[in-house]
C-alpha cells in the first residue's frame, strides 16, 4: 500500500509562504531563492531595502514569487509585523528561516566587549525566540516548520570567535528543546549549519587567502558550497513534506568538513 | 529568560577568572549542567539553549587557552539540578543503567574533584556525562 503524499520533481514548495530573516543577501537570498524555485512565495525580511529590495525584484524578474520588507531583527515589534503582514497578505505561513545575524567579534574573550555579545545575543538567541513565539500560531494553523541557521561552530567551538560559538549553539539546544514542545503542535523545528562562498566569506577570503585554502583543504567534497544550489536545497527539504518526520535536527551543509555529529 | 541569566552568568563568571593565560599551571575550570544542554526539554527550552551555549562557550575557551587553563563540561541530571519543577530525563526509554540520577555529594563531587586534580592535564573542552548512564549518545 502506497500511502505516501510526497510529490516528485520541482514545485516541492508550491502554494507555500516561507519567511526569510536576513533574506536579502548571502545564505538567507540562497535559501530563499532555492525555496521560490520550488513554488513557494518568499519573503524576504531584512534591514536595508537597497539590497534586499533589490534581490526580491531580481527574483520576481525571474517569475518567482517574492517580497522584501524591512525588518529589525532586535525589535520584537518589526518581527510581529513582518511574520502577521505575510500570514495576512500570502493567506498563510509554512516556513519562518531565523538566518540574520549581526556580530562579527573575533580574539580574545578577555577582549570582547559587551556589546559584542549584546548585538550576536540580540540577533540570535533572543531573535530566534521573537521569531519563534510570534510565528507559533500561524505555523501551527499550517503545520509548519521553523528553521534557525546555526554553525559547526556551535558544536566543535571556535578559537577565534567564542562568542559566536555560543550563540550558534544555543540557537541549536532552543531548537531541540523546541522541536519537542512543539511537536503536539505538528510544527517542526530544525537548524542548518552551512558552509557557503556568501559576499562576507569571499571577502574574508580575498583578506586572507590562506582562509580558502584551509576550508577546502578540510572539505572532502573539495570546494565551498553555493548557498542557492549547495544549502538551498535542503531549506527546501526541511519546509516542506519531504521532512515531515524529522525534528530537532541540525543539518550540516558544508560538503563534510565537519563530521563530529 | 534563563538563557539570558545563563549566558551573561558564564561570561562574568569568566571575566571573574582575570586572565587565564597570564600564568601557567593547573587552572580548571568546571561547568556543571543538565543533561537537558544535550537533548532540550519540552517545556524547558531555555535551560537547553543556556547550556549548549556554554557548552560551545567551553571548546572556545578550551581552544583560546589551552593548558594555561582547561575546562571541562560536567553533564548531569536535571534531577540533581532542579527540583521536581524542572526538567527530567525524558528522552530515555530505558532506566539509567547504574540504576539512578546519582548523589550530588557522593556521585558528583568526586567527579569534581578528579578533574580539578593537577594530573588531570590533557582533558579540556569535553563534555562528561555523569548521569548514572541515562544519555548514551556520542
Amino acid at each position: 500500500m502506497n500511502t505516501s503524499t510526497i510529490p516528485s520533481g520541482a514545485g516541492l514548495l508550491d502554494g507555500r509562504v516561507a519567511l526569510i530573516t536576513g533574506g536579502g543577501a548571502g545564505i538567507g537570498l540562497g535559501l530563499a531563492t532555492a525555496m521560490a524555485r520550488h513554488g513557494a512565495a518568499v519573503v524576504l525580511a531584512s534591514r536595508r531595502s537597497e539590497v534586499g529590495e533589490v534581490a526580491a525584484a531580481e527574483l520576481r524578474a525571474e517569475g518567482l514569487r517574492a517580497f522584501w520588507v524591512r525588518c529589525d531583527v532586535t525589535d520584537p515589534a518589526e518581527i510581529s509585523a513582518v511574520v502577521h503582514s505575510t500570514a495576512e497578505d500570502l493567506g498563510r505561513l509554512d516556513c519562518l528561516i531565523h538566518n540574520a545575524l549581526d556580530g562579527s567579534a573575533s580574539g580574545p574573550l578577555e577582549d570582547a566587549t559587551d556589546g559584542d555579545w549584546a548585538a550576536l545575543a540580540a540577533t540570535s538567541v533572543r531573535a530566534s525566540y521573537d521569531c519563534a513565539r510570534i510565528a507559533h500560531p500561524h505555523l501551527r494553523a499550517t503545520g509548519g516548520s521553523l528553521v534557525l541557521l546555526t554553525s559547526a561552530a556551535g558544536m566543535e567551538g571556535s578559537e577565534v570567535r567564542p562568542l559566536y560559538a555560543m550563540a550558534k549553539a544555543a540557537q541549536r539546544g532552543f531548537a531541540k528543546g523546541l522541536a519537542a514542545e512543539w511537536g503536539p503542535d505538528g510544527i517542526r523545528v530544525n537548524c542548518i549549519a552551512p558552509v557557503a562562498m556568501t559576499p562576507a566569506l569571499a571577502g574574508a577570503i580575498h583578506h586572507d587567502p590562506s582562509l580558502g585554502e584551509r576550508l577546502v583543504a578540510r572539505t572532502p567534497l573539495g570546494r565551498i558550497g553555493d548557498p542557492i544550489d549547495d544549502v538551498g536545497p535542503v531549506a527546501v527539504f526541511l519546509a516542506g513534506d519531504l521532512s515531515r518526520h524529522v525534528t530537532g535536527q541540525t543539518l550540516v551543509v558544508d560538503g563534510g568538513g565537519f563530521r563530529g555529529l | 529568560m534563563v538563557e539570558a541569566i545563563g549566558v551573561a552568568r558564564a561570561v562574568g563568571g569568566l571575566a571573574d577568572l582575570g586572565d587565564p593565560t597570564a600564568e601557567t599551571g593547573a587552572r580548571r575550570l568546571v561547568w556543571i549542567l543538565p543533561t537537558t544542554a544535550l537533548g532540550g526539554s519540552a517545556g524547558f527550552v531555555g535551560v537547553g539553549a543556556a547550556g549548549e551555549g556554554i557548552r560551545a562557550l567551553a571548546k572556545g575557551m578550551a581552544r583560546q587557552w589551552g593548558p594555561s587553563c582547561t575546562t571541562t563540561v560536567l553533564a548531569v541530571s536535571p534531577t540533581l539540578l532542579f527540583d521536581g519543577s524542572g526538567p527530567s530525563d525524558e528522552w530515555s526509554l530505558s532506566l539509567p543503567a547504574l540504576g539512578g540520577p546519582g548523589d550530588v555529594t557522593t556521585d558528583v563531587a568526586s567527579l569534581v574533584d578528579l578533574m580539578a586534580d593537577p594530573r588531570n592535564r590533557f582533558t579540556t573542552g569535553g563534555t562528561l556525562v555523569a548521569d548514572g548512564g541515562s544519555w548514551l549518545a556520542p
